[in-house]
Formats: C-alpha cells, structure tokens, sequence
C-alpha cells in the first residue's frame, strides 16, 4: 500500500459518524484515542461526579475561561441526585448549567469538533447525548487602529484576529436586518472559520452563489495565512502581480463597501478583511479622503494619482530621454545628466530599486532599538556618499526618491508592489527598445490589466471599460448628499442608497 | 432607471446605444487626444495632433499648439464616429480581442487611406520607427477603450437577458 493509500484510508476513518454510546467508559476510550489525551499535554479530560452521576469533561487547556468553567462546576457540586434524576440531561440543560450558550450534540464527532475549537464538553454516564457548553476565551488583543490604514480624525478601531470581534464590529456600524453573514469552514485539518457578508437586497446573488461555491470547493489541509490563502482560491490567478481584491483592517470602510453592495469575506485569525469585487482605483482610496470636506478630499486624491503615476513613470520617461538626448523638449533641456558616471544609467537605476526594497526590507524587520541606526545607514547607501563614491549621479538617486514616495503613498502596500514591479518592466523595456519599448511596454500592460477580470468584474474599470458615472465617482470624491446610487459595478439588486 | 425594463423595448435599446456611444466617444476623444498631444509635446512621434483638422485647417497653424489643440477637438469628433460605428456593428464580440483590432483597423485607416487622400502626414514608410510604435499603441488603446467598454456594456445585458 503506497502512502497516499494509508492517508485516504484515515480521512474516511475521520469522516465516519460514530454515535455517543450509553456507557460512559466506551465514549471515553474513543474519545481519549481520538483526541488524544494523555498524548497531548493541552487536552484534558476531567473526570467528576455530580448528584451520584458519572460525568467526563472534555475541553482544552488554553481556550477553556477558568472563572466561567470554576461558576458551572461549583454549582453543580451543590445538585443532590433527586435533583437530576431521571431526565438527567433535561434537567441539566434547563435549570442547572448557567450558562447562556449550551447546546447538545449526538454524535462522537461533533464533539470532538467542539472540543478542538476550544468548548466544554460534558458527557454524562447513561445518557446518549452530550452537553457542549460555549466557556472559549480566545487568546487575542482587543481593538486597535490598524497600522496601514491610519486617519488623522474618525474611529480609531480596527479589526482583529478573532472573526467573532470582526462580525461584531460590523454589525454595530449596519444594524440591518438584511445584513447577512454566512459562515462556514474551510480546511481538513485547520477549520477554519471563513464568513461571508453582504447586504441581502443589494448585493449581486450571483457573485455571493459563486463566492460561496469557490468556497466550497476549497479542500486544503489548512488556511495559516488565512485571507491572502483564501484570496488566491477564490480569485485564481495566483501569477497575476497586481492585487485582485482589495483588503482593509477598518470596519468603517468595510461597513461603507458593504452599503455600496460589495461583498465581504472575514477569515478567522486574520484582521484584515477582503472585499469583493475590487478595481484597480479601488487601492488608490483611503479612508482619510472621506474625512475631510470633498474638495480636499478630491484634492487629496489627486495628490495621490499623481503620485502613483509619477512613481511609474518617471524613471522610465527620464531615462529615454538619456538614451535619446535629441528628443528632449526646449523647454525641459535642463533635466539631461550633467555628470556621467562610469556605470550605464539603466545599472544605476536598477541598483537604485535594489537598495530602496532591501531597506524597505529591513525596515520592516529592523527591531526598533536599531531603527536610528538602520536610518543612518540607509542615508548613506542612498545618498551623497553613494555619489561621492561615483557609483551615482544625482538625478538616478532623485528620480528613485521621487518614484519611492509615489510608491509609499499608495494606500494597498500590494499596489505599490505589483506598481514597482511594472516599472521594472518598463525601464528595461526602455532600456533595449528606447521610445518603441517604452510605449510598446505600457501599452501591453495597459491592455493585460484591462484583460483582467477579477471575480468577473474589469479591472480597470471605470477606465476601461469606462463609465462616466464612476470615472466621475473616481476623479472628485463627491459629497455624501450627492451619492444617490450605487456604483454600477457591483450589479446591486438596490441601486437608491437615499431618496432624491 | 430599472435596467430590466429598459430593455424590454428595442427603442430603448437603441437609445441606450446612443448615450452610451456619446460618452464612451467623449471620453476617448478627451483622454487619448490629450495623450496624443502629451505624446507630440514630449518629442515620441512626429505626429501632431493638428493632422486631423489639416484638411480644413489654415496651413499656418498646422505646426503651433494653437493647430494641435483643434486637432483635438476634431479628433474628438473621429472618436465619436468610431464609438457609434462599433456601437450599431461590433458589440455582439465580447471581450477586449475585438477592440484592439478595430483599433488597428482605424490606425490602417487613417494611415493608410486616409494620409495619402489628404497628405496629412509623412507615409508611413518615412515615419520611421518610434512615430509609428507610439501611433499604433495608441490606436491600440483608443480602439480597445472604444470597443471593450461598448462590447462589455451590451453584453451584461445580454447575460441578464437569457
């Protein structure tokens, strides 16, 4: 038997039903196998006994809540046996197990389930169901603004890494009725919880079926890396550079996608939520824009376009001026090199992007005690010396600031990556081909990302294909009063958000 | 406006197509005749935009921004000609395929037909090889604007239909 034979073989052993017996000892010799109790130093199984009754409680050591657990057992101490008996488990589950969430199971597997995601489980000698009491308190760390995302004025929560706290956050901002959050796992082994959100009356029913579906069909040991393993099951395209589905960490801006129609999906054990679908202009909002008046909000924005497309532009555009001189216009004549230096100017660049991503590298990894000291070096890497030295000229380091602000004023971080890598391609499609391999280049990219469907929605879109309506709703951020419909692209069922 | 009754009636269909073909033409003319110019202005290509008002154009204006700022609004006008001709024959392609190669297809014809009717420009043999890169992914580009957003908005609809 080859051991892929011996793997299916257990997983049917995993997926077989087994009913609680009536004896208390066999449900305890099946389940102590199962879990593993006495292998595993976490699983506990507490054996006590109550008003004359046997009874065996599962749970695991790191997710059981003391207090709650200490409340329940002590006052079952107090119940004598003509309390309980006969109808041990009714009167259990009815007068005395205070607790507001319990629930009973049948089956050996769904307590095993229980038990692994981190409830109490109480099995009973000579009842055939067991008691599965909710005592979980998860270790995790209550809301914060997230990092990437900050603004200067408004709700400083953030989500979370418990999808309970996630769902919750949400809902305090839509107290709808309509809002659905469907929710099921995913992974043989992890479980992960994976809930889907939207609003029933406005969202597409098309695109939920088929997020479920895509769901669904996901059969993978485990989601460790949750959202961003979710992502790449749900969208394929896993070799696509650009981001395909927008994330965020703030629950007033999953709460307003949410209003315009968009779908959300909250991973367990991530705080950063996927909406779909998303576009290319859908990274390039912030948050912040919304919080001031809609003419610095536009202004804002603005800032921000041109930034983004000065990052990938400029490098490019100056070096074709510097493979051909001739062609630089009268009036920008200044901008040309003035100083050579003995490396080409396309290696000057490409060494450029090389240093600026190792110390954004470092910088991420750098322990702050040794920030002061990682931003001393890096000046020095990049900077004066580097010209001294005469491995630069000025305008390379210039241009690569400039292109390396653009790229750190994107708000989607995977944005700016997959940017920096487009412009990779075009300087060195400039490099070989200059002006032909330049507009060759862009072009190509163009056409590939307006190709691209994330989820069956355009990429560019409202660009290509375009829409004045949204391209409007892209170039001004319009003022709430004025937002009467949802954006087209999500194909609501609703299109009015508020009366004419 | 409930899209579903829209459909309903063929005279609004045809209504749709027209709006939709206005704004579409609108804005390649406004977008790409802007990046024709930038293109001209930064020294790419030897084509101004001026060569689409050239034969109606007082030839001392031909070569001053003044010259290529009308050519831009004619050049809006074309746009708009080719959004309402993709419009009424080409939307039953989908996908952005069919766009490209009208764009290329407008590209021949204005190079091709229409250069040496009306001796708008250098034939294209002359242009050498980055006036003839930049126009052609230009064209490129007009054409899949054009025909992508037209071919994806009419056949959602058809989609919803069935």
């Amino acid at each position: 038997m080859s051991p892929t034979d011996e793997i299916d073989t257990m997983e049917e052993s995993l997926n077989e039903t087994i009913h609680i017996s009536r004896h208390l000892k066999e449900n305890k010799e099946v389940l102590d196998e199962k879990l593993g109790v006495g292998e595993s130093f976490d699983m506990v199984c507490r054996e006590m006994n109550f008003g004359g009754k046997e009874f065996a409680l599962y749970y695991v050591n790191g997710f059981a809540n003391s207090d709650i657990m200490t409340q329940i057992l002590k006052e079952l101490a107090d119940v004598e046996r003509e309390d309980l008996v006969p109808n041990v488990l009714k009167h259990l589950f009815e007068t005395y197990i205070s607790h507001i969430q319990v629930e009973k199971l049948k089956t050996i597997n769904e307590i095993n389930d229980s038990v692994l995601s981190g409830q109490l489980v109480m099995l009973i000698d000579k009842e055939e169901e067991a008691l599965v009491i909710d005592v979980r308190n998860y270790p995790g760390r209550s809301p914060q603004e997230p990092d990437t995302e900050r603004v200067v004025r408004g709700s400083r929560d953030g989500y979370v890494e418990t999808i309970l706290f996630n769902t919750a956050l949400t809902r305090r901002r839509i107290r709808d009725e309509r809002l659905r959050m469907e929710i099921q796992q995913v992974g043989e082994r992890s479980k992960t919880d994976v809930c889907v959100a939207y609003l029933k009356d406005v969202a597409d029913p098309g695109l939920v079926q088929l997020i479920k579906d895509k769901i669904q069909e996901i059969n993978i040991d485990g989601l460790p890396m949750a959202e961003k393993t979710l992502e790449e099951f749900i969208v394929g395209r896993s070799w696509h550079p650009f981001p395909l589905v927008r994330y965020t960490e703030r629950p007033d801006v999953a709460a307003s996608h949410l209003l315009e129609g968009h779908v959300l999906i909250f991973v367990d054990t991530s705080p950063s939520v996927i909406i779909t679908p998303s576009t290319y202009f859908h990274h390039l909002q912030h948050a912040e824009e919304y919080r001031h008046t809609p003419i610095i909000g536009t202004y804002l924005r603005w800032v921000r376009f041109i930034g983004v497309f000065t990052s990938i532009f400029i490098m490019p555009l100056w070096l074709t001026y510097v493979l051909e001189p001739d062609l630089l216009p009268d009036a920008i004549k200044f901008i040309g090199p003035r100083e050579t230096s003995k490396i080409p100017i396309i290696l000057q660049f490409l060494f450029a992007e090389l240093g600026l991503d190792l110390m954004r590298m470092a910088a991420i990894h750098t322990p702050s005690p040794l920030a002061t000291a990682m931003g001393l070096i890096a000046a020095v890497l990049i900077g004066d010396i580097a010209i001294t030295v005469g491995l630069f000229v000025p305008e390379v380091i210039f241009y690569a600031a400039i292109a390396v602000i653009g790229t750190y004023a994107t708000p989607s971080y995977e944005l700016s990556l997959a940017n920096k890598l487009a412009r990779t391609l075009i300087l060195l499609a400039t490099f070989i081909f200059k002006i032909p391999g330049l507009v060759i280049s862009i072009t190509f990219i163009l056409v590939i990302l307006a190709s691209t469907r994330s989820l069956g929605t355009p990429y560019l879109w409202p660009f290509i294909p375009f829409n004045f309506k949204g391209m409007m709703g892209i170039i001004f951020r319009n003022p709430f009063p004025m937002m009467n419909v949802r954006p087209s692209i999500v194909h609501p069922q609703n299109q009015n958000r508020q009366k004419k | 406006m409930s899209q579903q009754q829209e459909q309903n009636k063929p005279n609004d269909l045809k209504h749709r197509k027209i709006r939709m073909a206005i704004s579409v033409g609108l804005g390649a003319g406004v977008i790409w005749g802007i990046v024709g110019f930038l293109a001209y202005y930064l020294q790419f290509t030897d084509v101004g935009t001026s060569i689409y008002a050239k034969p109606v154009l007082n030839p001392e204006y031909v070569n001053t921004w003044k010259g290529h700022l009308i050519g831009v609004l004619f050049f809006v006008l074309f746009t708009l000609i080719a959004a309402f001709i993709y419009v009424f024959t080409l939307t039953r392609f989908k996908g952005p395929i069919a766009g490209i190669i009208y764009g290329v297809f407008l590209w021949a014809l204005l190079f091709f037909a229409m250069n040496p009717l009306f001796h708008l420009t250098n034939p294209v043999k002359e242009l050498g090889w980055n006036t003839n890169s930049v126009m052609i992914s230009l064209y490129v580009l007009i054409g899949l604007f054009i025909g992508y957003s037209l071919s994806a908005e009419f056949n959602n609809q058809d989609e919803g239909n069935q």
